[in-house]
């Protein structure tokens, strides 16, 4: 590993920014999901799933991003993947062609597992590209949600984007006992969209509020201190950080 | 070797450029209590925060 490099780590939950970006550019939303055993049966947060029910790839997504349900999960990797072992096989190969150097999959729910692991950075650049896509944004940034085959609300975990932070349009929650409190999001403000990625952060509601504080604030200028610390291969070029600069000067 | 030539002329052309424009000092940066953290821009990819332990040697509790 080279100097200074990230550590991987357990990353918990947000491990299902990859599970969801895979599930809708390989699925169909409207297909009908039939809830296997295993689904019902996965351990820790889970949306409730009933043996032999079907329900939406749609409502499962939203189960799964606003819920963390590991039932959703295991349901959307068996429908997509065939298995949750064919699932796993897409989630790596997304990984290795989005560059992720220093992350492995082994679930698609982010329980604790030996190759489970990954580094806030390669959680950023996943963030950064599911965001570009538009049904990935529009469930990640849903507060409430009513599936048809439930009578009841689901109501999204990320409390930056429920009550604690009017920028928030995004982000996904975490939590394992070995992980820790993970949790990645995405705020918006003055047409500045940044992305914040914590793990292990026993405050991470206030440090990503912090963070997005001093961000906004930084926004547009040209930090040299961060362009300093740009420079290993998936960085924008210096030719385009400084077109992007001094894009933001002049406020294009 | 070479990009990292590049990126240190490209660096210093950067300096000169942002002493004349006059750009506003960089503020403190925020202590997040994180083992890892980072933040970037959407659009750029840039990176504007960054902390990551277990090759430092000083506290990373606290960055």
């Amino acid at each position: 590993m080279k100097k200074n490099a990230d550590i991987p780590q357990l990353i918990a939950s947000i491990t299902k920014v990859m599970t969801a970006i895979i599930a809708i550019e390989h699925g169909n939303l409207k297909d009908k999901v039939k809830i296997s055993q295993e689904a019902v049966l996965a351990e820790g947060s889970s949306i409730y799933l009933i043996e032999n029910e079907w329900m939406s790839l749609e409502d499962l997504l939203y189960g799964l991003m606003l819920r963390s349900g590991n039932d959703a999960a295991i349901a959307i990797a068996e429908h997509i993947g065939g298995s949750v072992e064919g699932f796993v096989y897409l989630m790596n190969e997304k990984a290795t062609w989005l560059g992720l150097e220093q992350s492995s999959f082994a679930n698609p729910h982010g329980l604790d597992a030996k190759d489970h692991y990954s580094t806030s950075k390669d959680i950023a650049r996943l963030m950064r590209y599911a965001m570009e896509n538009a049904t990935f944004a529009e469930i990640n940034q849903t507060k409430t949600y009513l599936s048809e085959s439930r009578t009841y609300h689901w109501h999204n975990k990320n409390k930056l984007l429920t009550n604690y932070y009017q920028y928030t349009i995004g982000g996904k929650t975490g939590y394992t006992k070995a992980a820790g409190r993970t949790l990645v999001s995405v705020a918006e403000k003055d047409e500045t969209q940044l992305i914040a990625v914590t793990i292990n952060d026993p405050n991470d509601w206030f440090d990503h509020m912090r963070l997005y504080e001093w961000g906004f604030e930084q926004a547009g200028q040209l930090d040299l201190v961060t362009y300093a610390e740009i420079n290993d291969d998936n960085q924008p070029t210096f030719i385009e950080s400084v077109y992007y600069y001094l894009k933001k000067m002049v406020g294009l | 070797m070479k990009k990292q030539i590049y990126n240190q002329v490209g660096l210093a052309i950067l300096i000169i450029f942002a002493s004349i424009i006059n750009v506003k000092p960089v503020e403190a940066k925020p202590m997040v209590s994180a083992e890892q953290a980072i933040l970037i821009d959407q659009e750029s990819g840039i990176i504007l925060y960054e902390k990551k332990c277990g090759y430092s040697t000083v506290d990373c509790k606290y960055h």
